[in-house]
């Protein structure tokens, strides 16, 4: 044995660093607009049925094995079986990669929060829109053409990642009490905005628009595929967090109680949000005359970036009083949303590279961060926002679902899940029984297997968003490739061992 | 509001957040009713070889 495993300091700080790594930006953008999408208020039904059959049963193994084997995802992965390692280093890439463009868009809402105290894109000529494509990302015509770098988004994703080392430096020590802010201070954020969203006239008009149930939807098989694709992007599993995170606790503590905590804030926090967001598209609706369901048609997007950095900073200018205030809180609570997401999947390559090399882990922090940085300046340049959608798309959809579903497989039928069932219930304060061998083995890959294939298939048809060819192949399939065989080279290093202290 | 959101409203409320409640209980309870050896360093523990 080598020098003692990191602890964390108390499960409290565990499970907030749990919740904190699975609500992100996600929770704002996505989650909202994906339940008004596929049914409204219906949508919930197939929604809380993935939760309950394929999240948290995923986030219950990925911890679990973290735990059981006192490792982060690859090396937990080698201790099941040898060959099941270079899953493990995929989902840590996918990690990485996704962490590149993550502090890209934590940087557009460092430059917006400086922007918030001046109104800056209000005043801009052509609005919000002109302001953010033009303004913000000097963005060019395509994926081919880089154009420049914007520096003041390069000294805002300079501050984040300074940012993200600070947070992890000391690995559980400083992660621990960075979680007690990262995590509540966006839920308080978002509880104020929620407030201002209700009381704005019109609001209530939105609100209806996100609860008001289509019941036909249920009956339509895309509306379950994307309620449990967004119970996947949502959780944080697939990267690997899950397992470095819960690899600090001790064996012989719970862990289902502790997933089902995380997976219900995380879904609680999305649920919430979607009553902010609403409100504030009701609004906007009533002031300028659209209405409530035509607002896309009106050429506003309630989506993702979109959402975020053109509608909401809209809405935010036709406030009737408090601009400036309202701006920085906003921004604010988008900074500290995505912060804890994005040291999560810092920490999770930084532990799972000092598992296999046995790394110093205040270097590979440092290392981690300045590949990051430089990793994050491609979006940033003019082209940024398109290789941004390209890569998003590929590592969502062919990175963690395809995780979660070789994890389940590998896991499933290629190991002794039941003896992983009988430590996790050990100490487990719910208990599993069958049910979780029924969903990891039969459930969860059936369900993930059909998304992938109906993913693969529309990938087929169409290219995506009609990017041309040679950018789908270079920022999708072709960085898919090498991630897959960066983890089977990693996979087939030799392990350094730990140097046995006396 | 039509009656069938309001219903989801509140089942949604129930699920989340009183499962959430629920939960939080549970581990309070258990927190104080742990078994001795919970939590503490345990020697490695052997995996089984039969799979």
């Amino acid at each position: 044995m080598g020098g003692k495993r990191e602890r964390w300091n108390s499960r409290a700080v565990f499970i907030l660093a749990a919740i904190g790594s699975a609500i992100g930006l996600g929770n704002v953008w996505r989650f909202p607009f994906i339940a008004y999408k596929n049914g409204g208020g219906a949508f919930l039904i197939p929604y809380f049925f993935a939760l309950l059959t394929a999240g948290i049963p995923v986030l219950i193994l990925e911890m679990a094995i973290g735990q059981q084997f006192q490792a982060a995802a690859p090396a937990a992965l080698r201790k099941a079986r040898k060959w099941f390692e270079w899953v493990g280093w995929y989902a840590i890439l996918v990690a990485l990669v996704i962490t590149f463009y993550y502090c890209a868009i934590m940087a557009w809402s460092v430059n917006y929060l400086v922007y918030s105290l001046t109104m800056k894109w209000a005043s801009y000529p052509g609005g919000e829109q002109a302001f953010f494509n033009e303004y913000v990302l000097q963005r060019t015509t395509g994926p081919g053409q880089l154009g420049q770098i914007s520096w003041p988004l390069l000294a805002s994703l300079a501050i984040t990642w300074i940012g993200i080392y600070f947070c992890v430096r000391k690995g559980t020590e400083t992660v621990g009490k960075v979680v007690w802010v990262s995590v509540t201070l966006p839920i308080l954020l978002l509880i104020i905005m929620f407030l201002r969203g209700v009381t704005l006239p019109g609001a209530f008009e939105g609100i209806k628009l996100y609860l008001t149930p289509d019941w036909g939807a249920l009956l339509k098989p895309d509306v379950w595929a994307a309620a449990y694709g967004q119970i996947f992007f949502t959780l944080s599993v697939g990267f690997g967090v899950m397992s470095a995170y819960a690899s600090f606790r001790p064996k012989n503590t719970d862990i289902t109680n502790s997933c089902f905590i995380t997976g219900l804030s995380n879904s609680g926090v999305e649920f919430f949000a979607g009553f902010a967001v609403f409100a504030v598209i009701g609004y906007m609706a009533t002031q300028l005359g659209v209405p409530v369901n035509g607002m896309e048609q009106a050429g506003f997007k309630i989506d993702g970036p979109g959402l975020a950095f053109v509608t909401y900073a809209k809405a935010i200018a036709m406030l009737p009083a408090l601009q400036q205030v309202f701006g920085v809180l906003f921004f604010l609570m988008l900074f500290s949303l995505g912060i804890d997401s994005a040291f999560s999947l810092t920490e999770a390559a930084s532990v799972a590279f000092a598992d296999k090399f046995q790394f110093n882990r205040f270097r590979a922090n440092v290392l981690i961060c300045i590949i990051g940085f430089l990793g994050g300046i491609l979006f940033i340049t003019g082209a940024g926002l398109f290789w941004l959608d390209i890569i998003d798309h590929w590592m969502n959809q062919y990175g963690l679902v395809v995780v979660s579903f070789l994890e389940c497989v590998f896991l499933g039928w290629f190991f002794n899940l039941r003896w992983l069932q009988e430590q996790i219930d050990k100490y487990g304060e719910v208990k599993t029984r069958g049910w979780w061998i029924v969903m990891i083995k039969y459930v969860t890959p059936i369900v993930l297997g059909v998304i992938i294939i109906t993913y693969l298939i529309k990938e087929i048809r169409e290219p995506y968003e009609g990017y041309p060819q040679w950018a789908l192949a270079l920022g999708g399939w072709g960085l898919c490739g090498l991630l897959v065989l960066i983890s089977v080279l990693l996979s087939n290093m030799k392990e350094r061992k730990a140097e046995v202290k006396s | 509001m039509r009656i069938d959101a309001w219903l989801m409203l509140i089942v949604g409320c129930l699920i989340l957040y009183g499962g959430l409640a629920r939960s939080f209980y549970i581990a309070y309870q258990a927190s104080k009713h742990a078994p001795p050896d919970a939590g503490t360093e345990e020697e490695e523990h052997i995996i089984p070889k039969t799979y």
